[in-house]
């Protein structure tokens, strides 16, 4: 277990961490979400002691997380970057040594590592030769080549295409499957909902909210209500609580309180014209980020 | 041992990705090709062929003269021609245009047109000498032939010297401007290697993902070993092929000091070398794209090429003067300095301790000052940052 316990830190005047807190457990995949500048990868930094905390801790299995324990770690820095001149497979395998991995055993992970991703032929090839998606899954090589116990990935589905974000969620969720713990941060709180199976969201500095997304999403005080109906109708909700969100494209977006019957909804709005979308969920991410931060 | 282990694993990549880099390889054989080139030109210039000079005799020289100047001349290793001239003002006018380079009369006097050739000088003194020598003991009875004869055996005496400067000051400065030019080329040349090294991590950005499994301070320590081992294979090929290439083109003979300025050379260049290199990492620190490496680089390089000036102008001259002294005293001078005095052989053994000693005292200041400017700035980006914003930031890095 990974435990990040009231995290301080400023820099100067700006207050990255404001008393942070949050726990991955393994086996279980979190996502750290949060807008940009909310203080994701001051706080995954400080996890590699990579910032210096003004307080705070980082525990790993109840203990301080020291560098031998970290080593045990792998980690996808959101500044991506490899040595552009060395060959790929040469340098997984040199990032294996460094984390402790003998030789033989680091050549052969890095070389079934690369040929998982893809990139078997490729290995004698330098890091500049590859294409800019191909250099990803170099990086992503470089944070499993060593077995890691626990997987630290900082925006990991940044500038990803939907079928590499695909093969990046599977991979993710096959590490949590064997036991790793993983936490993932990511600005995009709604394209990685169906990755993540515990959220914290981030906001300046402080953890919001947090919990398994299931939990977060039921305990939320409202519903998501989708409706479309036929024409240019127009519904004036009958039901109380209901605010409106957005409309766009015929289809328009409502917040209801949780308890609402959505029978009593759907009802009401059968009234106003004929229904062609309805759907009755459990709120977005991004409006759970919004509630927390009443914004 | 972790340590030990984390240096080693970052000094051995870049040993390994640097000796097959282009960029080493053409570089180390330009150097060791404009080594050799440089001795050959030495050895085609230095085969100048002995003097040769013509001299004018006034008067009824004695009879010993002539074999007295061609034994003056063999000692002296040069050539020497006669001939006769009526009087004082043929001889001065014969100097005047050239036409003889000194004039002798028969009353002993030597006569040259302006001071300034002091071989030529004591080359007839000597003769001059002889002739009156051989002269009175003919007068005293003895055969001239015979005195002539015996004088013979006398015609070349080895000079021998308690202290250097004599036979050995032309090849020891040689080796001690061959020493100071061959150690500022390769200080300062892996130094700014070591620069563009952290320069390369940081701007690709694969500096954090390094830093996270392996301390700033290590990594810097391994990086600055692994460029030194290089530099070090370098300077000894260098000396080594210098050297040889010296003494088969009979350029020189090893001077006495050789030895000892080679073993010194080294050890200067791992103190010169550390020193340079660990500010040369810090100032490499700083920036975060390769284009502001040669403003990066600029004030350090220009700080050693200073010191590289001043032991030229100051040290090879003069080695024992007081600004030598000092010079090889100050670090950031010492190890192009030092060892040229060394190869001067103008060292007494307590500088040496105190050089050192001052020199070790320099880098063990100079590692603690960049190691933290280095870690304060390694995960920086964007602008360039100040030594002292640096030293500042490294507040904010955890692990050092």
């Amino acid at each position: 277990m990974l435990e990040l316990q009231e995290l301080q830190k400023s820099f100067g005047e700006v207050r990255a961490l404001d008393g942070a807190s949050l726990t991955a457990r393994p086996g279980r995949v979190l996502g750290f979400l949060g807008p940009n500048g909310a203080g994701k990868t001051t706080a995954m930094r400080a996890i590699f002691g990579l910032v210096a905390l003004d307080d705070g801790r980082v525990s790993w299995e109840g203990k301080p997380l020291g560098r031998e324990e970290r080593l045990r770690f792998g980690y996808m820095p959101e500044q991506r970057g490899l040595y552009p001149r060395m060959r790929i497979g040469e340098q997984v395998a040199w990032l294996g040594r460094l984390h402790g991995l003998a030789a033989p055993e680091a050549g052969r992970a890095a070389a079934s590592w690369l040929d998982r991703l893809g990139l078997a032929d490729r290995r004698r090839d330098r890091l500049e030769q590859l294409s800019h998606g191909n250099q990803q899954r170099v990086q992503l090589a470089a944070a499993l080549v060593h077995h890691p116990e626990a997987l630290v990935l900082d925006e990991p589905f940044a500038g990803l295409d939907p079928m590499a974000a695909e093969a990046l969620a599977g991979i993710i969720r096959e590490q949590a499957a064997a036991g790793v713990t993983v936490v993932f941060s990511s600005h995009q709180l709604d394209l990685v909902q169906d990755v993540c199976e515990d959220v914290a969201i981030i906001d300046r500095g402080r953890v919001v909210l947090s919990g398994s997304l299931e939990e977060v999403r039921r305990r939320a005080p409202h519903r998501r209500l989708d409706l479309a109906l036929e024409g240019d109708a127009e519904w004036s909700p009958g039901v109380p609580g209901v605010e409106r969100l957005a409309g766009r494209n015929g289809l328009t977006t409502y917040l209801v309180p949780a308890e609402t019957d959505p029978a009593a909804l759907l009802a009401d709005a059968a009234r106003a014209g004929r229904v062609t979308r309805f759907s009755f969920q459990p709120p977005t991410l991004s409006d759970l980020f919004r509630e927390a931060v009443e914004r | 041992m972790r340590a030990g282990r984390d240096v080693y694993l970052v000094a051995e990549r870049e040993v390994r990705e640097r000796i097959r880099s282009r960029a080493f390889v053409v570089s180390t054989a330009f150097t060791l090709l404009l080594v050799i080139g440089v001795l050959a030109v030495l050895a085609f210039f230095s085969d100048r062929p002995p003097p040769a000079y013509h001299v004018g005799i006034v008067g009824q020289p004695s009879s010993g003269l002539r074999g007295a100047l061609d034994l003056a001349a063999t000692a002296n290793g040069a050539l020497v021609s006669t001939e006769p001239l009526a009087d004082r003002a043929a001889a001065e006018a014969a100097l005047r245009r050239d036409g003889v380079d000194a004039a002798l009369f028969d009353d002993g006097t030597i006569l040259i047109a302006r001071r300034g050739n002091p071989d030529l000088e004591s080359m007839l003194t000597l003769a001059v000498r002889q002739a009156t020598f051989v002269e009175r003991l003919a007068e005293a009875g003895f055969d001239p032939d015979e005195v002539q004869d015996l004088l013979l055996p006398a015609g070349r005496v080895q000079v021998e010297a308690l202290e250097g400067g004599g036979a050995d000051g032309d090849a020891g400065l040689a080796v001690a401007t061959a020493g100071v030019v061959v150690l500022f080329v390769v200080i300062s040349s892996y130094g700014q290697w070591v620069l563009t090294g952290v320069l390369e991590e940081k701007a690709n950005r694969v500096v954090e993902l390094v830093v996270a499994a392996v301390p700033a301070r290590r990594l810097l320590a391994g990086k600055v070993a692994g460029i030194g081992l290089l530099g070090l294979i370098q300077l000894v090929l260098l000396i080594g092929i210098g050297l040889g290439a010296g003494v088969t083109l009979d350029l020189f003979e090893l001077p006495r000091t050789a030895v000892a300025t080679a073993v010194w050379t080294v050890v200067w260049f791992l103190l010169g070398y550390a020193f340079y290199a660990v500010i040369f990492a810090a100032a490499g620190s700083l920036v975060s794209r390769q284009e502001e490496a040669q403003a990066a680089a600029m004030p350090i390089a220009l700080g050693a090429v200073g010191v590289y000036l001043a032991t030229f102008v100051v040290v090879l001259p003069w080695p024992e003067s007081v600004g030598a002294r000092i010079l090889s005293l100050f670090p950031p001078a010492a190890p192009i300095a030092f060892p040229a005095r060394i190869a001067l052989d103008a060292v007494a053994p307590w500088e040496l301790f105190l050089g050192v000693a001052l020199m070790v005292a320099a880098v063990y200041g100079v590692v603690r000052l960049a190691a933290r400017v280095y870690a304060g700035a390694l995960l920086s980006s964007g602008a360039r940052l100040g030594w002292r914003k640096a030293w500042r930031a490294a507040r904010h890095v955890a692990a050092g």
